[in-house]
């Protein structure tokens, strides 16, 4: 996130137009699904960990198949072949909703507030929705509420001290005359803020539909590798329409430098692949509500990540510690709370 | 699916619904289509397009439009001993313009005009609760009723007025959205005004929170839901004299050619009003907590549902008979727990 709000933030020193922001925002979803082609190779490195009963062979199962439906067998491979592209259309729309708007989010508010509306938005969605659509354990709900609430407490006071913490470091200076904050960004951040954070709310629908339709005993992390990577071919294709045209002088300026390029495949190979693999290993081999704790993670390593590149820009106070504490332990909680290995039935 | 989850499903769209249809005028606010009526720069700087040998792209029309709004600016305060820090601005909008007529609204004069010329109003304007919704109010009136132009008092004069008549109407655009009261012009009884001096009456609600009070019910968020309102209805588009033009943000202060010089304001703001500010300066704690309030409600129904169903599950255990719950391990309500 703070490679990507970088490459955002060179578009804006540049003093270049809203319709120049729009094109590297699309640029830079495009790129981001193009590395989801990566995907289905990086899978094969993964170990599946999951108990399931006895698989059922291909032969038998096709044989079961065929002998069960009074089909055509030409029909019957179309109507599947149907199913299944409506499937990877839904969740690929679903992804590129969540993808698009936290790109669109990056080009005009700071990389923390991001990826703390954004992470909370998902860890909020998913957890909910895993739970009334019956994918999740229904064991220990309240007290597990509680513990989430502690943690969400928690994201309260990091989000409410970070104007504080701003303040002190500079990045926002007092009106003298009105004696109010002098923020000529503020109607931007609130506009990035609902945007990344109701656009993650995309997610919640995706983690289930995906549970559902490809994350069952048959489906290995081959198979899911193939899915993710059709997801992302889609929405490549979804996204070329709108794709900037590279004739454009400021745009392919800005394509063109290393300055682009870095932080841009940085953020892939450290990123996005890292946190994809991790996400499809957990989602198989742990139970899925585990996998939520993940968000929580991100906000706290978001705070280390801001301390370490902005080390003389980062201002500190009491209660946003307390703040990233009561997220800590909550998150801990929660992760020894929801850790089972996942068995499939 | 289970008839407790429909009854959910079906309460929360019920309140979705009706939250919508009630904050609708609202919610359309978040679309920003002030620049569609802006005025333009021919329009207000014409002198540039009149010395200029290129005027093809403007026609001498554009740029000759006759004055529509009555040369009178009108200015409300409590008494005539208006505050020194508005006196220079008041001067200057009076030195500026010694061919217009300027009218100074006491709230006496207010009282007694709205008594004399509109007596259907005066309970709901006496009913006011905070003077400045007298304030707000007042100058609608005197808009419909003389035409002119109404200029807050912490709003000085910077140039003169004179490209801002030839609209039949005008407001100005607000941040982030909307637009405010503070300076408005009209002829008399531009159908604008007149469904906002209609509506007054309709938007008189006690918020209980003085600054959302005032805002809505006579303030800034009322005129911009008016406005919103107006610009759909069907009268909008069919008349050129119906339109409301929009003073630009640039082009209400902060470079030379702006209209006004601001000075200190905000001197109806009540304590509320400091905290609504402060909200300002902690707009990711705001959002995160707006997020964090929705998924409290809805797991907190999520919790009362799987309360029902571990209810709902005990009770057909116990009619199933005492041997039926033995192979769970655990009570339904432990397992909530």
């Amino acid at each position: 996130t703070k490679f990507l709000s970088h490459v955002q933030s060179l578009n804006t020193n540049k003093n270049n137009d809203n319709s120049t922001s729009d094109s590297i925002t699309v640029y830079l979803t495009f790129i981001y699904f193009a590395s989801w082609l990566l995907i289905f190779p990086l899978s094969k490195l993964l170990k599946d960990n999951s108990t399931s009963s006895l698989p059922i062979s291909n032969q038998i199962e096709n044989r079961i198949n065929s002998e069960n439906l009074n089909l055509n067998h030409k029909q019957l491979f179309s109507y599947s072949y149907f199913k299944y592209f409506v499937k990877i259309f839904t969740l690929a729309i679903l992804a590129l909703v969540t993808v698009l708007s936290y790109h669109t989010a990056l080009a005009i508010t700071p990389a923390f507030d991001v990826a703390l509306i954004q992470n909370t938005s998902k860890f909020e969605i998913t957890i909910l929705l895993f739970g009334i659509c019956g994918i999740a354990k229904r064991k220990n709900i309240f007290r597990n509420y509680v513990i989430i609430m502690f943690g969400l407490l928690g994201v309260l006071l990091i989000a409410y001290t970070k104007a504080t913490c701003d303040f002190l470091s500079g990045k926002l200076t007092i009106n003298q005359e009105t004696g109010e904050l002098n923020d000529p960004f503020l109607f931007d951040r609130l506009k990035g803020a609902l945007i990344c954070g109701l656009g993650a709310l995309t997610t919640g629908p995706f983690a289930v539909l995906y549970n559902r339709w490809f994350n069952t005993e048959k489906d290995s992390f081959v198979k899911q590798g193939n899915h993710l990577l059709l997801i992302g071919i889609i929405n490549m294709i979804l996204l070329s329409p709108f794709f900037p045209t590279v004739s454009s002088s400021s745009v392919s300026l800005l394509y063109s430098g290393k300055e682009f390029w870095l932080p841009v495949l940085s953020s892939i190979a450290l990123g996005t692949l890292p946190h994809l693999l991790s996400l499809l290993y957990l989602n198989r081999n742990a139970i899925p509500e585990y996998l939520t704790t993940t968000n929580l993670g991100i906000i706290i390593t978001m705070g280390l990540a801001e301390w370490i590149c902005e080390p003389t820009q980062t201002f500190i106070v009491r209660w946003e510690v307390i703040g990233y504490l009561l997220l800590s332990v909550a998150c801990v909680i929660l992760s020894i709370s929801f850790y089972d290995t996942r068995h499939f039935h | 699916m289970k008839k407790e989850l429909v009854y959910l499903l079906l309460a929360n769209i019920s309140v979705l619904t009706i939250v919508l249809y009630t904050t609708f005028d609202l919610l359309t606010l978040a679309v920003d289509d002030t620049f569609k009526d802006a005025f333009t720069d021919h329009e207000l700087n014409p002198e540039h397009y009149n010395t200029n040998t290129d005027t093809s792209n403007v026609n001498s029309t554009a740029l000759n439009k006759p004055q529509l709004i009555p040369k009178i600016i009108h200015q409300t305060y409590k008494t005539e001993e208006i505050p020194e820090h508005w006196k220079e601005g008041q001067q200057r909008c009076i030195d500026l313009h010694p061919d217009y007529e300027y009218i100074l609204w006491t709230d006496e004069m207010a009282l007694q005009f709205i008594k004399n010329e509109y007596p259907w109003f005066l309970e709901t304007f006496k009913s006011y609760k905070y003077p400045i919704e007298r304030a707000d109010a007042i100058r609608y009136f005197v808009l419909v009723h003389y035409g002119g132009v109404y200029i807050d008092l912490d709003d000085g004069c910077n140039r003169r007025l004179d490209p801002l008549l030839t609209a039949p109407a005008f407001v100005r655009k607000t941040s982030p959205t909307g637009v405010s009261n503070d300076v408005m012009g009209s002829v008399p009884r531009h159908p604008f005004f007149l469904k906002v001096l209609n509506s007054l009456k309709k938007y008189n609600r006690n918020w209980f929170v003085p600054y959302i009070t005032i805002m809505s019910s006579t303030g800034p968020l009322f005129i911009s839901i008016i406005w919103k309102q107006y610009k759909r209805s069907v009268n909008y588009d069919a008349n050129e004299n119906n339109i409301v033009k929009i003073i630009q943000p640039a082009d209400y202060k902060g470079h030379t050619y702006s209209f006004f010089k601001i000075s200190k304001g905000s001197s109806w703001h009540l304590d509320d009003a400091v905290f609504v500010k402060s909200l300002a300066s902690h707009i990711l704690a705001c959002v995160a907590a707006g997020f964090i309030f929705a998924f409290g409600v809805l797991y907190c129904e999520y919790l009362f549902y799987c309360w029902l169903c571990s209810r709902s599950n005990s009770q057909k255990d116990l009619e199933n008979g005492p041997g039926s719950n033995s192979g769970s391990g655990s009570s339904p309500s432990s397992r909530f727990f």
